[in-house]
């Protein structure tokens, strides 16, 4: 300032507006450098500066609302690309300057850079136009501006061109009412037309500003009209920046339904800051001094950051609620997804950087820190489940980062590695990969004998081993180690997905079209491959849908016969092979005719498959008791109805127990009681498993339901069998007779297995170089399960099943998994 | 097999639509998946087998069911 103003009108500091009037106006300096360089005073000469014009002018009527002289202010936009924006406010001075001899006020403010009450505190005790010049630097870049005042109860107006009075303040007429009015038209000197810019205003533009400057002012009545096109937009919000915050998360789905908003005042400084997070992953953080955006931020903002960071840390910290993250969340975690307005009011703002776009006042930072230190604590201390929420999401945040950047390490690691294959990976000699394949390999020793026994030209091999834990006692986890996670994506060429870079993962470039999966028929490999599967169906599910992921299908069991060598995938080929074998050398006498071959086989079958239903029941029944029930009675729901009918079933069922079952042995009586739901009888019988009592129920839902029906189906298709006991003629010697289903089929599978040996693979390492390559690899002989889209949820859900927090249920998966595989041994 | 049941994410819980909409499928968004490979990457999957005793004496143990 280089005036000093006359004693008459000297500020009251820090106090309320003085008088605003012809004293409070200071003179700097002249229009003609505003002229010369437009850019320093308004940005630039096209769309910003021209914009830039309007605000100046609105900046000054909602300096009159901030000081509380006005509540609306006017926008119109003219056919002509003109402006007027009017005010209900004081109205500028008008009359004789105190300083500048023989100008009227308005006029000095009019024309003189850098006039105006807000350079002194008294008149506008806060103020926003500061950034800009004020109204006179409009006033030299128009060819025409005109502003009306209406000030106690008359009209002045006055008249200019390129900031040139055209005349002298002039009274028009008389009024009840107050304001100021100007009207303005960007002078096309200035503003010309090029490349693709015409200077032409634009209404959205305008109206996003002026949305947000009604925001900043809680209640200010602000309406834009475009007489181009009659569109009107009519901003008023009584809730202020919580308005403004709800206004920015209108189309996202906020976390905390009520923004929290805070405002502090000291010093006279005004802090008003609202905040609410979405589901959203962007921030959106506006900051303003004085209504100004400062895009920039400065100490507002910093202020702002700082607290936030920490309120949020020592608040999840004092919960535990972080346990699991291995670093602090940062300050962009707990931004992440924040909507948030920081508007602060202040005397003397201080505009840093090249474009004034910054607060500089370092008073302001200490203020805002302290204010959302204490007053955002206290809300979360006061809603504890938004405070969950908002939590929940940093934490997420923030491992959302670590996972991110662990992976980018990865991906950026497995590139620069020299060529970028890992070392423990034999590759092929091919590089086409629609004929290469991967043998991912379970074990280092099955690894060695894949390398050995595969075809260098388009196999290759990653041997992999599974991490185990011991954590407890009896609970064991299994894992994928991260070096192995790392190897595998860089021996299959397609990156992953690491954060938002989409260019990182190429499917396209899968070095194999078939990855198969090669692991032990035991309950690790069983896990390796559920865990690999889940890999690539979360990680590249590509892969899957596009049919490039397979499991190899190692024997299970060599059968060696003489001379000959018959390997067998899994326990029901096993099965068939024997019943082949025993079909052909032995026949079975039924009712007088032979039963033998394909016949015999077929039934030998169903006693396979009668056993195997039988072995699932035994998980909650007394299997014995119903294998009796099947094989010595006959029981249909009516029989529980009756006591005669149901005793002499029973009878039956005890005299097989008896001849077959002699270990059996029921620790109560089988004593019928009533069950008044069926008008019938229930059997509750009690009886010994392996040293535990084990209750079966007979009622009529178990004698109605579809287990057991499925055993009398199973007993129909045995009726050519005939009834016991079985003869059986084995090749030339005398014939055998035995009594039960189990029996025939136990001296089938004797007799199939005699002179020939069995090998139980337990893992593929027992397998040579020439074994693995003649049973799984070599795709003249191998078969393969290809992996669908439908098995690699399946897998999921067993992955989910087995990672769970639930005991009981993985316990009974793992109970079921291993009675299946136990079945037949 | 392949019902059209909805699906949760993964990572999030939220249900997800099957692609072709949905292309960060079985995840919601690409950040449920890169949380996802960051757990991979820090060995949190881990299998638990708390019926651990089966594997030594299982093999040896289990008679004639």
């Amino acid at each position: 300032m280089e005036t000093t103003p006359t004693s008459t009108s000297l500020p009251t500091p820090n106090g309320a507006p003085a008088d605003y009037n012809a004293a409070s106006i200071t003179v700097l300096e002249g229009l003609e450098a505003v002229r010369k360089r437009p850019g320093m005073y308004i940005g630039d000469t096209v769309f910003r500066g021209l914009h830039h014009l309007v605000y100046e002018v609105v900046d000054n009527s909602v300096d009159e609302a901030l000081a509380g002289f006005a509540t609306q202010v006017d926008v119109i936009i003219h056919v002509d690309n003109s402006i007027t924006v009017s005010d209900d406010g004081r109205g500028i001075p008008v009359g004789p300057h105190p300083s500048v001899v023989g100008m009227d006020t308005l006029d000095v403010v009019m024309t003189k850079l850098h006039a105006g009450g807000k350079f002194e505190n008294s008149a506008y005790k806060v103020s926003g136009g500061l950034h800009g010049v004020g109204v006179s630097c409009v006033n030299a870049l128009s060819d025409w501006l005109t502003v009306e005042v209406k000030r106690a109860g008359k009209v002045y107006t006055q008249r200019y061109h390129r900031g040139v009075p055209q005349g002298q303040v002039t009274e028009v007429g008389v009024t009840d009412k107050r304001g100021t009015k100007v009207s303005f038209h960007p002078d096309p000197t200035i503003f010309e037309s090029k490349d693709s810019f015409t200077p032409v205003y634009d209404f959205d533009t305008l109206s996003a500003r002026l949305r947000e400057l009604a925001f900043l002012n809680a209640g200010l009545h602000i309406v834009i009209t475009d007489e181009r096109s009659g569109k009107v937009n009519d901003f008023q919000f009584e809730g202020g920046i919580v308005s403004f915050v709800e206004y920015i998360n209108k189309t996202k789905q906020p976390l905390h339904d009520k923004p929290v908003s805070f405002r502090a005042e000291k010093d006279l400084v005004q802090v008003e800051i609202a905040m609410q997070w979405n589901d959203a992953y962007d921030e959106k953080v506006f900051t303003f001094a004085n209504n100004i955006n400062t895009p920039e931020g400065g100490t507002h903002l910093s202020g702002f950051k700082a607290a936030l960071t920490r309120t949020i840390n020592a608040y999840a910290e004092r919960g535990g609620l972080w346990k699991d993250i291995k670093e602090q969340p940062t300050g962009d975690d707990a931004r992440e997804g924040l909507s948030a307005v920081i508007s602060v009011k202040i005397p003397q703002p201080q505009f840093e950087g090249q474009t004034k776009q910054k607060l500089g006042n370092s008073e302001v930072k200490g203020l805002v820190e302290q204010i959302v230190n204490e007053q955002l604590s206290t809300w979360l201390d006061e809603n504890p489940s938004n405070a969950k929420k908002i939590i929940a999401k940093v934490g997420d945040a923030a491992r959302a980062r670590i996972a991110a950047r662990k992976a980018r390490e990865t991906v950026r690691k497995g590139v620069l590695s020299g060529g970028g294959l890992p070392g423990k990976l034999t590759d092929c000699r091919s590089k086409d990969p629609s004929v290469s394949e991967l043998f991912i390999v379970e074990g280092d020793s099955a690894g060695g004998s894949a390398k050995q026994g595969r075809d260098p030209e388009f196999q290759a091999i990653l041997p992999l081993r599974g991490k185990i834990l011991n954590v407890e006692k009896a609970r064991i986890e299994k894992l994928l180690s991260s070096e192995l996670i790392q190897t595998l994506i860089s021996a299959l060429g397609a990156g992953v997905r690491a954060g938002s870079n989409v260019e990182d993962y190429h499917p396209d470039n899968v070095r194999y079209h078939r990855s198969i999966l090669m692991t032990d028929a035991d309950v690790d490999g069983s896990h390796i491959r559920t865990l690999l599967l889940t890999f690539f169906f979360r990680q590249m599910p590509e892969l899957i849908e596009r049919g490039y992921i397979y499991i190899a299908q190692p024997p299970l069991y060599k059968i060696t016969r003489g001379k000959k060598e018959v390997y067998v995938k899994d326990n029901d080929a096993r099965d068939e092979y024997l019943l082949s074998i025993a079909s052909e050398r032995m026949t079975l006498e039924a009712g007088g005719a032979s039963l033998g071959g394909a016949e015999l086989k077929a039934l030998l079958r169903h006693i396979i498959k009668y056993q195997s239903r039988l072995e699932k029941m035994a998980l909650r029944r007394d299997a014995r008791v119903v294998d009796a029930m099947v094989q010595a009675a006959d029981f249909v729901p009516s029989t529980l109805a009756n006591v005669e009918a149901l005793n002499a079933q029973l009878e039956k069922v005890e005299d097989f127990l008896d001849t077959h079952y002699p270990d059996f042995k029921d620790l109560a009586a089988f004593k019928p009681d009533h069950d008044v739901e069926h008008s019938a009888r229930r059997l509750t019988i009690t009886s010994e498993i392996q040293g535990s009592p084990r209750t079966t129920v007979i009622d009529t839902p178990f004698i109605g339901g579809s287990e057991f029906h499925e055993l009398i189906s199973l007993r129909e298709a045995l009726k050519p069998l005939g009834a016991a006991p079985y003869t059986l003629h084995v090749g030339d010697a005398a014939p055998v007779t035995v009594p039960t289903w189990q029996a025939v089929l136990k001296t089938a599978l004797d007799e199939a297995q005699s002179g020939l040996s069995q090998q139980r693979y337990k893992g593929l390492g027992e397998m040579n170089p020439e074994q693995l390559q003649e049973t799984t690899m070599d795709p003249k002989v191998r078969t393969l399960q290809q992996v669908k889209v439908a098995d690699a949820i399946a897998a999921e859900g067993v992955f989910s099943l087995l990672m769970g927090e639930e005991v009981e249920p993985r316990r009974a998966f793992i109970e079921r998994e291993a009675l299946n595989a136990n079945l037949d041994v | 097999m392949a019902s059209p049941t909805k699906s949760k994410c993964p990572t999030c819980k939220t249900e997800v639509s099957a692609p072709p909409e949905n292309r960060f499928f079985p995840f919601c968004t690409q950040r449920c998946r890169t949380i996802d490979l960051g757990r991979w990457l820090n060995e949190e999957y881990r299998l638990v087998n708390d019926t651990a005793e089966d594997e030594e004496d299982g093999s040896a143990g289990q008679g004639d069911a």
